[in-house]
C-alpha cells in the first residue's frame, strides 16, 4: 500500500481483448480493487492456515483459497 | 312526502322549499329529456326562478310550466311521463288536482299546488330514475323496477310508464326489452335476434334520447306494434346509424355466431362491435401474414396471428411461418455454426425438399461465411444427410444436394462446396464406411474429432472416410464436426467424400452419384475394385484439389479404400493402393476398424505419397488432404494454416497432410504417422512407405479417436515422424510428447521439425493463438530445417510468445503479508501470482466490458466502481470513499474524492 503497485495498468492492458485506456482515477481504482482482494485472500489463507494450527501461511493454504476467493471476486 | 294530505303550512312550505331547488334541475333535465321546448321551458323556469321572488309567483310559475310540460309529456313518450310517474310515486295522485287549483291564490292552495306539481317536477324523479335506468345492467330488474314507478304514477299515461322503465332500463339495451314490460316480450324480441335491424334499432334508439324511449313506451300496450314505428321514426333518426351499425353488426353477427352466440342484445350489440371490429383487423392481417410468409418476415406474421386468431388463416399461416422460420433458421444457423446444428435438424425432419432449400441457402451463406457458414451449413447438411442416411431417403436428397454442391463447389467457391461436399460426403461416407465396417468407428472418430479439437475431427472425418467403415451415421457426423470445428471446406471435402463413399456403399448410389464423382469413385473403389473407384475419385480427387476440395479426393479415396489412390496415381505408385486409400481414409476417418488400420492408412499416406511420387493423383489427393490437414489446422489455429499450405503447393502437400495428419489425430498416435506421411511421400517411391506412413497416419487419426494408440505406434515406422509431426501440431501437449519420441525414432520422415513445430503450436495454442500462428508458420517454415528437437523449438517459441505480465514479486510479497498479518512463507508465491493472473484477467475482462457497454473506449472511474459493487465490496452499507480512504495512498486519493481547498477550489476538477 505503501508502494505503488507497478505497472498495473500494463497489465490491464495486456489482459484486455481488444485495445482500450485506462484512466488514471481508473488506475486508481484498480489498485483499490488489487488491494482489497489481496486482503482478503490473505486473510482467508491465514484462517485457513491457523485452522491446520499453522502460524505461517503456506503455498497449499493459499491454493485452497484462491478458487473460492477468484469466485467471489467476480463481477 | 306524503304531504298532500297534509296541509299545514309548515308542511308546505317546507315542500316547496324542498323541491323549489329541484325545479331547477328538474326544469333541466326534464327540457332536455324532452322536446326543446321543454329546455325553452326550464330555462325560462330556471329564470323566472330565479327572478321569482315571490313564493306565489313562483308557484303560478311552476304550475303552468307543469301544465304545459304535462300536456306535452302526454304527447311524448314517456320519460318525462316516467318522470312524473316516478315523481306521482311519492305523491299521490293529486298531480292533475293540482293543476285545477291555479287559481286559488290562497297560500295553502299555492302551497298545495306546489306540493302537487312536484311529481309534475318530477324531471328530478326523471332523472334520478333515468340515471337509474341506464345504470342499472339488468333490464329486468330495471323493468320491474320501472313498472312500479310507472304504476304509480298517476299523471300520465301509464302506458308511457309502462314503457319508460323498459325502455329506460334497457336504455343500452335494446329498447325491445324496455318497451315489453313483459319478459315474454322480451324474450320474443331475443328471438328476433336475428333480426339485426331490430337490434340495430333498438341500439339506434337506445342511444337517443330518451324521448325516444319515451315514444316507445307509449308502445307499450302495442309494444312490437308501436315500437316498430317508433322505430322507423328513430330508424329515420338512427338511419345513420343504423346504416354503420349494420355493417358492424353484421360481422359482428357473424363473429358472434362464429365466436358463439349471445343472445341478450347488449352482449350482442357489444359483441358484434368488438368483433366487427376484430373481423376487419383479421382481414386486414391476413394478407400481411401471407406476404410476410412469403417474404420471410415472420415477425409481421407472429404479430398477426393473435390477431387471426379467430380465423382459420392462422392454421394455414402456421405452416406458413414454420417455414419461413426454419428458412430464417437456417440463415442465421448458417452465420452461426453451431446454432445451424441444431436448428437445421430441426428443420431437416420437417421437410426435406426445405433441406435443399436450407442447404442452397446454405450454400450461399457458406461461401461468403467460411469458417462458420460452412460449419454450418455442412453441419446442417451433413445433419441432413446423416439423418438421411440414416433413414435412407434423406441421403438420397442429401446426395442430389451434395451433387449439385460438388459440382457447384467445384466451379463456384471452394468453400461452400466444401462444405457441401463435406456433407455429401459424410452421406457417402457412412455408405463407403461399410465396407471397413468402420462406419461405426469413422462415425464416431468424427465425432470425437469434433469434441478433441477441430483439427481432430477433420482427420477423423478423413480416416473415417477412408477407412469406410460403415459408419453412415457416425461418419457424417464426424464429418459435420470436423467440418464445423474448421472452415467447413476442408473438412466438409474430405469428410464428403469419405462418407459419399461409405454412403454408397451402404447402398445409396444416388448419393454417391450425385453428390460427386469422386464420392461414388468411392465406394465404388472401396469395395469392389477400387480401381473403379479410384479412378473415379482420382478425377473427383484432381478436382477437387484443383477445385480445393481435397476433402472430396480425401474422402473419395478413404472412400475407395483401396482403389481409388491406386488408380489416380495412375501407377500404383503408392503400390498400397491400399495404403493411399488409407491414407485417405485415415486423413477422412479414423477408422481403425477393418480397414483402418491398413486402408486408412494406406491411404492417408499414399494419399500423401501418390501426391508426391505420382504427383498427378496422388499428390492431388495428398495435396488435399494436406490441405485439409492444414485448413483444418487452420481453422483450429485460426485460419492461417490454410494459405500458409495451399501456398506450399504439392511439395507442401505433404508436410501439410502429414500437418494435417498430425493436427487431425490431435495427439493420437496416428498423428505422427501422419507426418510422416508427407514426409514419406516424398520419399517413398513404393507403396511400403506409404503403406506405413498411411498407417501411421491412420493411427494418428484414430488414436485421436484414442483407441488406436497401439496401431499408430506400429504402424508408425515410418511415418511415426509424419505423425510425431502432424499430430504434433495437432495435439496439445499429451501426445506430442509421445509422438515426438516415436518420430524421432522411428521415422526417416523429413518432418520432424516441421512436425514438432506443429506440436508446439498447438501446445501454445491454448497459451495464445498468435503464439500458435506463429509456431505454425515457424513450423512450416522449419519444414526445411530438419528437426530441430521438437523440445528446442518449444522452448524457443514459448519465450516470445508468451506474455508475462505479473506484479512484481516483492510487491505482492509485502503487501500479502500485510494484509495477512501473520508469518507467511516464500513458496506461496507461485501460487499467489497464479491467482492474481487469473483474478487480473477476470477483471480486465469486466471492465472492458463495462466499457464497451458504456461505449467507451476507455476504462473510466464508473466502471470500476461498478465492479466494485458488483462484487460486493461497496454497498449501502460500506461507501466507495470508504475504501479509498482505507487502501489507497494520498496520491489517489486526491484523484478519486474531491477536495475543497481555498479560494473555493475543488480538487479535483469536477466535471459534473
Amino acid at each position: 500500500m505503501l508502494n505503488k503497485a507497478p505497472k498495473l495498468k500494463s497489465i490491464i492492458k495486456t489482459k484486455t481483448k481488444s485495445n482500450i485506456n485506462v484512466k488514471p482515477t481508473a488506475e486508481a481504482m484498480i489498485e483499490l480493487l488489487t488491494l482489497l482482494f489481496l486482503s482478503n485472500l490473505a486473510e482467508e489463507a491465514k484462517t485457513n492456515a491457523f485452522e491446520e494450527k499453522s502460524a505461517r501461511i503456506r503455498a497449499h493454504n493459499v491454493k485452497a483459497v484462491s478458487k473460492k476467493m477468484l469466485k467471489k471476486a467476480r463481477g | 312526502m306524503d304531504p298532500t294530505e297534509d296541509l299545514s303550512a309548515r308542511l308546505l312550505l317546507k315542500n316547496i322549499l324542498s323541491t323549489e331547488p329541484l325545479r331547477t334541475p328538474i326544469t333541466r333535465s326534464a327540457s332536455k329529456a324532452q322536446s326543446p321546448s321543454g329546455k325553452r321551458r326550464s330555462s325560462r323556469l330556471s329564470k323566472k326562478d330565479a327572478g321569482a321572488q315571490t313564493p306565489q309567483e313562483i308557484m303560478r310559475r311552476s304550475m303552468k310550466h307543469k301544465l304545459r310540460e304535462s300536456i306535452t309529456r302526454k304527447s311524448l313518450p314517456a320519460t318525462t311521463s316516467r318522470m312524473t310517474t316516478s315523481g306521482l310515486l311519492r305523491k299521490t295522485t293529486p298531480g292533475l288536482t293540482s293543476m285545477l287549483f291555479d287559481d286559488d291564490d290562497t297560500p295553502r292552495h299555492l302551497l298545495r299546488r306546489i306540493l302537487q306539481t312536484e311529481p309534475v317536477r318530477s324531471p328530478v324523479v326523471h332523472n334520478k330514475a333515468e340515471s337509474e335506468e341506464p345504470g342499472s345492467s339488468s333490464a329486468n330488474s330495471s323493468i320491474s323496477s320501472k313498472c312500479s314507478s310507472i304504476e304509480l304514477s298517476g299523471l300520465d299515461l301509464p302506458d308511457l310508464t309502462l314503457g319508460n322503465p323498459g325502455t329506460v332500463a334497457k336504455g343500452l339495451s335494446r329498447k325491445r326489452p324496455r318497451r315489453s314490460l313483459n319478459v315474454t316480450a322480451f324474450e320474443k324480441r331475443l328471438k328476433h335476434a336475428s333480426d339485426f335491424q331490430e337490434e340495430h334499432e333498438e341500439s339506434a334508439e337506445n342511444y337517443s334520447s330518451l324521448s325516444l324511449s319515451s315514444s316507445t313506451s307509449l308502445s307499450l300496450k302495442t309494444p312490437f306494434v308501436d315500437v316498430r314505428s317508433e322505430k322507423r321514426g328513430l330508424q329515420r333518426r338512427a338511419s345513420n346509424r343504423r346504416k354503420i351499425t349494420e355493417e358492424e353488426f353484421g360481422a359482428a353477427v357473424n363473429k358472434q355466431w362464429m365466436g358463439g352466440d349471445h343472445v341478450k342484445g347488449v352482449e350482442l350489440n357489444h359483441s358484434t362491435y368488438s368483433d366487427g371490429f376484430t373481423l376487419g383487423l383479421s382481414e386486414l392481417c391476413e394478407p400481411n401474414i401471407t406476404t410476410d410468409i412469403i417474404n420471410c418476415n415472420t415477425a409481421l406474421y407472429t404479430q398477426s396471428d393473435p390477431m387471426a386468431s379467430t380465423l382459420s388463416i392462422m392454421a394455414t399461416q402456421d405452416k406458413d411461418t414454420v417455414m419461413a422460420t426454419q428458412l430464417q433458421r437456417q440463415m442465421s444457423e448458417q452465420e452461426q455454426s453451431k446454432l445451424g446444428k441444431d436448428e437445421t435438424e430441426f428443420v431437416f425432419p420437417t421437410e426435406v425438399g426445405v433441406m435443399e432449400e436450407l442447404q442452397n441457402e446454405q450454400c450461399v451463406p457458406e461461401g461468403q461465411l467460411k469458417e462458420e457458414v460452412g460449419t454450418a451449413g455442412s453441419q446442417s447438411d451433413e445433419e441432413e444427410a446423416e439423418s438421411q442416411s440414416v433413414k435412407g431417403d434423406g441421403e438420397d436428397t442429401g446426395a442430389d444436394d451434395s451433387q449439385s454442391e460438388k459440382e457447384g463447389a467445384d466451379d463456384s467457391q471452394s468453400e461452400e462446396d466444401k462444405i457441401r461436399s463435406q456433407s455429401e460426403e459424410e452421406e457417402a461416407e457412412p455408405q463407403s464406411e461399410k465396407e471397413g465396417a468402420d462406419d461405426s468407428q469413422s462415425g464416431e472418430d468424427k465425432v470425437r474429432s469434433q469434441s478433441e479439437e477441430e483439427e481432430e475431427a477433420e482427420t477423423q472425418s478423413e480416416k473415417g472416410d477412408e477407412e469406410e467403415g460403415p459408419d453412415d451415421f457416425k461418419s457424417g457426423e464426424d464429418v459435420e464436426a470436423g467440418s464445423q470445428s474448421e472452415e467447413a471446406e476442408t473438412q466438409s471435402e474430405k469428410g464428403d467424400e469419405e462418407e459419399g463413399q461409405d454412403d454408397f456403399k451402404s447402398g445409396e448410389d444416388v448419393e454417391a452419384g450425385s453428390q460427386s464423382e469422386e464420392e461414388e469413385a468411392e465406394p465404388q473403389s472401396e469395395k469392389e475394385g477400387a480401381d473403379d473407384s479410384q479412378s473415379g475419385e482420382d478425377e473427383v480427387r484432381s478436382q477437387s484439389e484443383e477445385e480445393k476440395e481435397e476433402a472430396e479426393t480425401i474422402s473419395e479415396k478413404g472412400d475407395g479404400e483401396e482403389g481409388p489412390d491406386d488408380s489416380q496415381s495412375g501407377g500404383d505408385v503408392e503400390a498400397g493402393s491400399q495404403s493411399e486409400e488409407l491414407g485417405d481414409d485415415g486423413e477422412d476417418y479414423q477408422h481403425d476398424q477393418e480397414d483402418p488400420d491398413t486402408n486408412s492408412q494406406s491411404e492417408d499416406k499414399d494419399m500423401a505419397e501418390s501426391r508426391d511420387e505420382d504427383e498427378d493423383e496422388e499428390g492431388k489427393q495428398a495435396s488435399e488432404q494436406l490441405e485439409h490437414i492444414s485448413r483444418r489446422a487452420h481453422h483450429s489455429q485460426g485460419g492461417l494454416v490454410v494459405p500458409f499450405v495451399t501456398e506450399r503447393g504439392r511439395s507442401r502437400v505433404h508436410s501439410a497432410g502429414g500437418v494435417h495428419i498430425s493436427l487431425e489425430a490431435g495427439g493420437s498416435d496416428g498423428s505422427p504417422p501422419r507426418s510422416g506421411t508427407p514426409d514419406v511421400q516424398e520419399s517413398l517411391t513404393s507403396g511400403t512407405e506409404a503403406v506405413d506412413c498411411v498407417a501411421d497416419g491412420e493411427n494418428s487419426f484414430h488414436l485421436e479417436m484414442t483407441h488406436d494408440i497401439e496401431e499408430g505406434s506400429h504402424l508408425s515406422d515410418a511415418p511415426p515422424e509424419e505423425e510425431a509431426a502432424a499430430s504434433a501440431a495437432v495435439d496439445p501437449v499429451e501426445q506430442e510428447e509421445e509422438w515426438e519420441d516415436e518420430e524421432t525414432e522411428e521415422f526417416p520422415c523429413k518432418t520432424p521439425a516441421f512436425v514438432k513445430e506443429k506440436r508446439n503450436f498447438f501446445f501454445r495454442e491454448h497459451e495464445t493463438s498468435p503464439s500458435v500462428l506463429k509456431n505454425i508458420q515457424t513450423s512450416r517454415t522449419g519444414e526445411a530445417v530438419p528437426a530441430a528437437k521438437p523440445k528446442k523449438v518449444q522452448k524457443k517459441t514459448r519465450g516470445p510468445t508468451k506474455k508475462q505480465a505479473c506484479l512484481p514479486k516483492s510487491y505482492l510479497m509485502s503487501v500479502f503479508r500485510h494484509f495477512a498479518k501473520t508469518k507467511v512463507s516464500p513458496d506461496v508465491y507461485p501460487v499467489l501470482q497464479e491467482t492474481m493472473d487469473q483474478f487480473f484477467d477476470r477483471m480486465a475482462e469486466d471492465l472492458e466490458t463495462y466499457a464497451h457497454h458504456a461505449k467507451r473506449k476507455t476504462i473510466d472511474y464508473e466502471d470500476v466502481l461498478l465492479l466494485l459493487k458488483r462484487i460486493g465490496y461497496v454497498n449501502d452499507k460500506v461507501p466507495v470513499e470508504v475504501l479509498i480512504e482505507k487502501y489507497l495512498r494520498m496520491d489517489q486519493r486526491r484523484l478519486l474524492i474531491p477536495i475543497a481547498t481555498s479560494g473555493n477550489v475543488v480538487v479535483p476538477r469536477q466535471r459534473r
